[in-house]
């Protein structure tokens, strides 16, 4: 991945340990951060060259709070807060001002940049006829599913148990909430009867049977890789 | 008792005694007026034809034989045998058994030794009267009503006894209208008196209801010289006291926040430091290096302490709950998934499986986002420490008819029967509670425990079945439930 295609950060941290850590971090996720240590510095900085901003709250020169409200009048780009004070009234203040995150320090470097993708996610607003996920494509029109562009034959309870899951890829459901979905009230059966759905659609996937997880606790997850 | 009903029981006390006098009096004159009116009646007849018996034979005459007038009154025997002069005895008179009337000269001298005698200074005090009345004692109420008849030498005045009479029927329209006027002017009286007393009492206790706690002080227009002033001069002094002791408080109460809240700050960034080190430490490891279990031993320990820190924080939050506490609307799914990112990177180094299963609906809390967040982050905390290496730990989250239900479950070693009671019921400043994980049951349990509460949410912790693990559940009321998605935010 070129700099250019990498998704560009703007880090604004005063303290140059943390600063140092988190800007290497963001380097090592793909990244392409740009760390400023001063409030004031990062004041007249343009927006428009970046896709998200890390703000450190208490800084030198200009409080976070204020280069959030400055640089809302000019920008909707996502801000995620970052400050050492777990304060109620801290964060309201900052999602008024419209900050679009808050983490408290101390966090994980994993923490900070599950939160920046979670910001630059796109929501999906087109709805879509088909949904891909991995080798599996299923088209929601047609009632069809392919694994590698080969038709697999699915019932109709076994079509609906496998798009809940698509609709929601990487995420594991219930099984109380799939048996409620797929089976539905007017249809007999519990979560026994789910297992075994799970069971069948797992055979007839074949090669792309690995995509579908078993969560303990929870019930069933489909995963975009094999 | 209300201030209201003694006043009540004090006009009442005072009343009834005035009443009484006054009926007593009232009677008096009634009696007065009936001994008047009876001597003047007997005058009249008694001038109008003076008896013969006190002409003829006024050293033994008695008066007529037959009954007095009126009813009420009657003349009596001769003085009884105890007012008969005994020989050798002083002179005593007794009370007329029956009617009585004897006969007396100018100078009110009689010749009958029976007659009682006229003291002296009554006789210069009634001079030229026609008809008067004597008490026959101080404490007699009987008496003598002396009338001029001027019949003979000896006739000059007719003495007749009456006694007094048993009851004298009194006018009840004079009476009634006696006790309304009394009453009236006691009413009035009594009300004059105490509706002011009554109005300020009720200002002063609205004044003192309505306070503030920041300045609880009643209006200087209260404090006049009198009790009540007095009292209100002693709230003020009282408030002036408790205002500065609140001020106090407060000022060291702030001090210490501020001290706990700088304290965390000043932690969290070196621990956030040391974590993103140890981190890349780690990765950098090569998986057989002898360095590589104490690298994750610090990790962990890291994790800990950052936890440890952020419980710190929330515990100071929750000892000020009724200054601090701020609910808003919170989506409890989203919150969910920022605990999920908080700790995937714990789990995957304890190599623990950790999930988190949403139903993808906005579920709407009231509540205060750092304590709650704090809450369900300590339970998860708590699950991923205690299950061993390639354990489980999953969170659910599912709303029902206003309800939501969050689960945290575990395949960990669970909580001993016997503890499970003692975990249920601690408080934040149990001893207990201090220990430090695994010895300890950790200080996050009873933050969470104390967060619902707060919250008035239920927390139940309950041991699957046998060698399963712990499941925590939280359970509370939805403010409101949207259809699938984030666009319903």
């Amino acid at each position: 991945m070129t700099s250019s295609e990498r998704q560009r950060i703007l880090l604004v941290e005063d303290d140059p340990q943390l600063g140092q850590e988190i800007h290497r971090g963001l380097g090592v996720a793909g990244f392409d951060a740009r760390w400023v240590q001063d409030g004031s510095e990062a004041w007249g900085l343009k927006l428009e060259d970046f896709d998200l901003v890390v703000l450190d709250l208490m800084l030198p020169g200009v409080h976070g709070f204020d280069l959030l409200a400055h640089w809302r009048e000019q920008s909707d780009i996502p801000v995620l807060l970052l400050t050492a004070r777990n304060e109620t009234a801290d964060k309201l203040r900052a999602f008024s001002l419209g900050g679009d995150d808050y983490l408290t320090k101390p966090f994980w470097p994993e923490e900070l940049v599950a939160r920046i993708h979670a910001r630059l996610r796109r929501p999906v607003l087109a709805r879509n006829d088909s949904l891909t996920v991995g080798a599996l494509v299923l088209d929601l029109r047609g009632r069809s599913c392919t694994v590698d562009g080969e038709k697999v034959e699915l019932t109709r309870v076994e079509f609906d148990f496998l798009s809940e899951l698509c609709r929601r890829p990487g995420e594991a459901m219930s099984r109380e909430i799939l048996v409620e979905k797929v089976l539905g009230a007017d249809r007999e059966g519990n979560e026994r009867t789910l297992d075994v759905h799970a069971s069948r659609i797992r055979k007839k996937l074949k090669g792309a049977a690995s995509q579908m997880e078993t969560v303990w606790g929870i019930g069933y997850r489909i995963r975009d890789r094999r | 008792m209300k201030l209201r009903v003694k006043l009540s029981l004090s006009l009442a006390l005072l009343a009834i005694p005035s009443f009484m006098l006054i009926g007593w009096f009232r009677h008096g004159i009634e009696v007065r007026g009936h001994r008047v009116r009876i001597a003047e009646r007997l005058s009249d007849r008694l001038q109008e034809r003076p008896p013969r018996g006190c002409v003829m034979r006024p050293e033994t005459w008695k008066g007529p034989k037959r009954r007095g007038p009126g009813g009420v009154w009657r003349f009596g025997p001769p003085f009884s045998e105890g007012s008969r002069r005994k020989a050798g005895g002083p002179k005593r008179r007794g009370r007329p058994k029956r009617r009585a009337m004897y006969a007396y000269n100018r100078d009110f001298v009689s010749v009958n030794p029976a007659a009682p005698r006229v003291p002296r200074s009554k006789i210069e005090a009634q001079e030229g009267g026609r008809v008067w009345f004597e008490k026959t004692g101080y404490f007699q109420r009987d008496g003598m009503v002396y009338v001029k008849v001027a019949a003979s030498p000896e006739c000059q005045y007719i003495g007749v006894y009456l006694r007094h009479p048993k009851w004298v029927s009194l006018d009840p329209v004079g009476i009634l209208e006696t006790l309304a006027f009394v009453f009236g002017i006691s009413t009035l009286t009594g009300l004059l008196a105490s509706l002011p007393v009554l109005r300020r009492v009720s200002r002063l206790t609205r004044e003192m209801g309505n306070a503030s706690e920041e300045h609880p002080q009643v209006p200087v227009s209260l404090e006049c010289s009198d009790e009540l002033g007095d009292m209100a001069r002693s709230f003020n002094q009282l408030g002036n006291r408790v205002q500065r002791n609140f001020k106090t408080l407060a000022r060291r109460d702030e001090a210490l926040r501020s001290h706990v809240a700088n304290t965390s700050h000043d932690l969290a960034i070196p621990l956030t430091v040391i974590q993103h080190r140890l981190r890349r430490a780690l990765e950098q490891c090569d998986d057989a290096a002898a360095l590589r279990p104490d690298l994750k031993a610090a990790l962990e320990e890291s994790a800990y302490m950052a936890s440890l820190v952020r419980n710190l924080n929330v515990s100071t939050k929750l000892e000020a709950q009724d200054i601090y506490f701020e609910a808003t609307s919170l989506d409890l799914e989203e919150l969910l998934r920022k605990v999920e990112s908080r700790f995937l990177a714990l789990a995957s180094l304890r190599e623990v499986d950790f999930n988190l299963a949403l139903e993808g609906k906005v579920c709407w809390v009231q509540a205060d986002p750092v304590l709650v967040e704090q809450c369900i982050s300590n339970l998860v905390q708590n699950a991923i420490q205690y299950v061993d290496p390639r354990g489980h730990v999953a969170v659910l989250l599912s709303g029902r008819e206003g309800r939501f239900v969050l689960r945290v479950i575990d395949d960990g070693p669970g909580i001993p029967d016997g503890l499970l009671s003692q975990v249920q019921q601690m408080g934040i400043r149990d001893k207990e509670v201090r220990g430090r994980h695994p010895e300890g049951l950790g200080l996050g349990l009873s933050i969470a425990k104390q967060v619902c509460e707060l919250h008035h949410w239920s927390l139940e912790l309950r041991n699957r079945s046998p060698e399963q693990g712990l499941e925590v559940q939280i359970q509370g009321r939805m403010t409101r439930e949207s259809g699938e998605g984030k666009g319903a935010k």
